[in-house]
């Protein structure tokens, strides 16, 4: 399926294709979340950081137009069915929010020669650096540092970086 | 990076989404799209920073859809920084200024309302020429010290013309002055005192000749991208190039650099007077060319720090002015040795071995050195000084004129070179680097433009500074602010700037495309077409003249600054502006306008108001030659021409006005068609005669001067009370006061608001978190913003920075109006704050 974006989608600020909805950290597969999902919209209540809104057929969605994922996991204890968590393994370990794969289109302007070092700066995870390859940088994402808190998605002035659950043929070419 | 299948589908998918919902695209799909899309694209000019990067502008349908570095250009080849792609946009604000707005309900002018409401450009100039004209006495022989303006560095080279004529030679006031006060009067300072002749000597060719950068006071990494690009360039390129970087804090450039160096605010004077006696104690110094090129001298000391005169510290100075004394060579390596590395590294705060490397760099024969700053030197109490200590490292070794061997002061206004500088429009000058004192420059002034002697006030006006405290001093009544936003600029705004506008007595006149917080704060506001509304001129740091060609008209009403200075000359006549026996000498009938006597005076409008073309033939609009009835532009700018020619100083020559439409620019003195890239030196500067080898023309003997200065410290510095430094500054996303590129929303999202960043010891010792809304405290005032702990710059314990382009945190509440009392430059890198929790 080739994914677009919405004309609409975008002017909000909806970058993440139609289709691939970013469902809250720790939620299940996408098929069983459907079903479990009560559409009560818990999580988004609970999440201090404002970015679980109502999406398409009012399942909560991340939005990262407003903020970035701090990992607190609030949305998981406010949910009241199956549809997030655990947050833990068996273990007592904490379990991987999500499986997130960054990418930087051909759009971002500093692959386009114009000086642009907005992304680097929001990465507390440092996974996005610069490097001077020819008299001026260039982002690379380094997807195992990255975190997927979405930080770097707003504050892009022209809406080049993605989160987008990582797919299996991605995985085995090794994306980014 | 590399790209999968699925990514690339996706970002052609994003791609022609953006399309469809007209947002900007990157550069290279625009190219792409160019020639089928009825876009017409033209040279221009960014409307931003000194740098001058050549951008091509796109319009359709009467709107410029888009921009990108221009390929041609030699500036930028190209290149563009996040700003310049969104240029575009600045024009489109949703709250473009439409009609001229006066305080009071109804039309009717009331200084106490908090309401404007529109009027007529007739009324708006019926109640500005009532207000200048009660503040004029014609027959005062002092001239017009009540009436007053203050310009811009980002006025095109006529408007900055049409203005400083306007004020000196029509209304007879010196009181006019630019922003390029707060940026560039120190930098002037230091090349009048050591070459007698304003702007640099080298060119931005010399970041590819360099074999060694450093960067003194300068962010270039944010502040001039595209110049960091290219020194980024030939340092990864050129085997054994080195970049040297100080700051009073760690930005960006550090990155690069091989020797980065953080000071204490201030020492920079200690450091180069180190420097220079390491030159000399190795006897590393080229002695040929200071016994051929160079006078030694001293400079007056303790010579306070251009506070009002009642400040403890100006009743305390001992010195005043900027006298030079010729000295021995021997006494200035006395004075200079002092500045042992000891000395200089406990002063200071850096290490040994990266002072005496530095010092190593700039004696090393073998190494071509060039020199970077910009506000880090300039706005400092002690900014000529600072300028002329950077001279003397590099006369000392002849490091100076040539390819590779530059000191550079970059600028940070488009056009604080080509206008501010070069036009003359600081109180104290005139065209051509001519000034009001020296009566033969009047009279070469009074002679080009046809007026008769003794118009010209011999005395310099209000400086920036000055202006604002005559505001407030009730001294100066009727004053226009025209392209800039000195209410969000101007240091100590609670104790000055404010009250000053709001005096009852005075009033102000702001132009502007955008309601700033300078509009806000007068008393009318007329509506301002800017950049590609207008056609215009703007000239760089490397001496570059540029042209542009009209794209697209204003919105509503709006008019040009050029437009609304002539216009308003027609207000007034001879009888209102001049004596009586002044008239008579000139032989003007006295109810003959001003309009007439400085603009349709036979010269300004020779040239008919014919179609503006291209090479391939497209027409472009001229509002204001349609207006007038002539090329008003092309008229100016060839009367300035005759200031450059016969003039009483070389070197400042310029092509003929046409020549500036074809060319990517060129950098004067332009001889015969051919522009200068290194100044003073033999076989790149006509001027030079052959067998000179150098020759510091701007001097009467030909010599350059240097200046010994010793440190002095700063107007205020941390103590017990207010235990910090405040630095401000700016970011690579904003540009100034922001009035432009917060209105791009893309540039907002990126840098939404300032912040000070803080050392995370320093936070932690306050209690505080990053993130977290603090209050910034100085004597004069106090800012709410938050606490930053990482990105960009990462101050040491001691020093906060502050970025300066928020409206909504006034960081000029903080500022202490202490300038440079050689330049009148303020020092906004140093005052003494607290930081407390909100």
């Amino acid at each position: 399926m080739v994914s677009t974006i919405s004309r609409a989608g975008f002017l909000r600020g909806q970058f993440q294709p139609q289709g691939t909805a970013l469902r809250p950290p720790w939620a299940i597969p996408e098929t069983d979340f459907t079903e479990q999902c009560s559409r009560t919209l818990d999580c988004a209540a609970a999440c201090p950081e404002d970015i679980i809104v109502k999406g398409r057929s009012g399942f909560p969605e991340i939005s990262f137009t407003g903020g970035e994922c701090t990992f607190c996991g609030e949305c998981v204890a406010a949910c009241r069915t199956n549809a997030l968590g655990p947050l833990l393994d068996r273990n007592g370990r904490k379990l991987p929010p999500w499986n997130l794969e960054p990418s930087i289109s051909s759009a971002c302007l500093s692959t386009n020669g114009i000086v642009c070092r907005v992304c680097p700066e929001k990465c507390d995870a440092r996974a996005i650096r610069f490097e001077h390859p020819a008299g001026h940088g260039k982002p690379a994402i380094d997807p195992d540092a990255c975190t997927g808190c979405g930080a770097c998605i707003a504050p892009c002035p022209v809406g080049a970086i993605t989160l987008s659950p990582r797919q299996r043929d991605n995985l085995q070419t090794g994306a980014a | 990076m590399k790209m999968n299948r699925r990514d690339f589908v996706k970002t052609n998918a994003a791609a022609a989404t953006a399309v469809a919902a007209g947002m900007t695209l990157p550069a290279t799909l625009k190219e792409a799209k160019a020639a089928d899309d009825g876009i017409r694209w033209d040279k221009g000019a960014c409307r931003f920073c000194g740098t001058g990067c050549g951008v091509l502008v796109g319009t359709k349908d009467g709107r410029v859809v888009a921009t990108q570095g221009d390929p041609d250009a030699p500036v930028n080849k190209g290149l563009n920084c996040i700003k310049g792609y969104f240029l575009s946009k600045i024009m489109y604000g949703k709250d473009r200024l439409t009609k001229p707005l006066l305080r009071g309900a109804g039309g009717k002018f009331d200084k106490s309302s908090n309401e404007f409401s529109e009027i007529s450009w007739d009324q708006a100039f019926d109640i500005m020429a009532e207000k200048f004209k009660a503040a004029i006495d014609p027959q005062d022989p002092k001239g017009a010290t009540k009436v007053g303006m203050f310009g811009s560095g980002q006025w095109t080279v006529w408007e900055g013309y049409a203005a400083s004529k306007l004020m000196k030679a029509g209304l007879r006031s010196n009181n006019i002055d630019p922003n390029a006060r707060h940026c560039m009067a120190s930098a002037v300072g230091a090349f009048m005192r050591g070459f007698g002749i304003d702007e640099p000597m080298g060119c931005y060719d010399d970041l590819e000749h360099a074999d060694a950068f450093v960067l003194w006071g300068a962010n270039m990494a944010e502040m001039h991208p595209i110049l960091w690009s290219r020194l980024t360039n030939t340092r990864l390129t050129k085997k054994g190039s080195e970049v040297h970087v100080l700051s009073t804090f760690e930005h960006r450039c550090f990155e690069l650099a091989d020797n980065g160096m953080i000071f204490t605010p201030q020492t920079d004077l200690a450091i180069l007077n180190y420097i220079a006696n390491y030159i000399i104690e190795t006897k590393a110094y080229d002695k040929d060319f200071l016994d051929k090129h160079v006078n030694i001298t001293k400079t007056v000391t303790d010579i306070g720090y251009g506070l009002r005169p009642n400040h403890p510290l100006e009743k305390k100075k001992t010195g005043k002015g900027g006298k030079l004394t010729k000295i021995a060579f021997a006494d200035y390596a006395k004075a200079v040795s002092k500045y042992t590395l000891d000395y200089a590294s406990e002063i200071s705060g850096v290490p040994k071995d990266k002072l005496l490397k530095l010092a190593k760099l700039y004696a090393d024969p073998k190494k071509k050195v060039t020199s970077y700053w910009t506000m880090g030197f300039n706005q400092h109490t002690r900014g000529v000084w600072v300028n002329g200590l950077m001279y003397n490292v590099h006369l000392l070794m002849g490091k100076i004129s040539e390819p590779g061997n530059s000191p550079f002061s970059l600028t940070g206004q488009p056009s604080a070179c080509g206008t501010a500088r070069e036009v003359g429009t600081f109180a104290h000058r005139l065209p051509a680097d001519l000034v009001v004192k020296n009566a033969k420059h009047r009279a070469a002034a009074e002679k080009i433009w046809k007026i008769p002697p003794g118009v010209i006030p011999p005395k310099p006006g209000y400086h920036a500074v000055l202006q604002n405290r005559m505001l407030k001093d009730g001294k100066l009544n009727a004053y226009w602010v025209m392209c800039n936003n000195n209410m969000q600029a101007a240091a100590n705004m609670n104790e000055e700037g404010l009250p000053g506008y709001r005096n009852p007595k005075n009033f102000i006149v702001v132009s502007d495309p955008y309601f700033t917080v300078t509009a806000q704060a007068s008393d009318l506001v007329l509506p301002t077409s800017m950049w590609m509304e207008k056609e215009g001129a703007y000239g760089n740091a490397e001496r570059r003249t540029q042209f542009w060609r009209q794209q697209v008209k204003g919105p509503g009403e709006s008019k040009s600054d050029l437009w609304q200075l002539v216009e308003f000359s027609k207000r007034f006549t001879l009888a209102e502006v001049w004596a009586k026996d002044v008239i008579a000498k000139s032989g003007y009938a006295a109810d003959k306008s001003l309009y007439e006597v400085l603009f349709k005076n036979g010269q300004v409008d020779k040239f008919p108001a014919d179609p503006v073309k291209d090479a391939a033939g497209n027409v472009y609009d001229n509002d204001e030659s349609a207006d007038f009835g002539f090329y008003l532009q092309k008229g100016i700018f060839e009367e300035y021409r005759r200031f450059q020619f016969e003039g009483p100083k070389k070197g400042h020559e310029m092509a003929e006005f046409d020549a500036y439409h074809n060319a990517r620019g060129l950098r004067w003195p332009v001889i015969d068609g051919k522009e200068t890239l290194w100044r003073f030196r033999e076989g790149y500067d006509p001027h030079v005669p052959k067998g000179a080898g150098v020759q510091f023309y701007g001097k009467p003997d030909g010599k350059a001067n240097i200046i010994f200065a010793p440190y002095e410290p700063a107007a205020e510095s941390p103590d017990k009370e207010y235990d910090l430094w405040l630095s401000t500054g700016r970011v690579l996303e904003h540009w100034h006061s922001g009035s432009m590129t917060r209105r791009v929303p893309e540039l907002y999202r990126a840098f939404p608001n300032a912040k000070i960043y803080m050392h995370p010891d320093d936070a932690k010792t306050r209690g505080l978190k990053r993130g977290q809304e603090v209050k910034v405290q100085t004597r004069r005032g106090e800012v709410l913003t938050r606490v930053e702990t990482r990105g960009r710059n990462k101050p040491l314990m001691g020093l906060i920075f502050m970025p300066w382009f928020d409206a909504s945190q006034l960081v000029n509440k903080l500022t202490l109006d202490a300038t440079d009392p050689l330049s009148k430059e303020t020092d906004f890198k140093k005052c003494a704050c607290r930081v407390v929790n909100a």
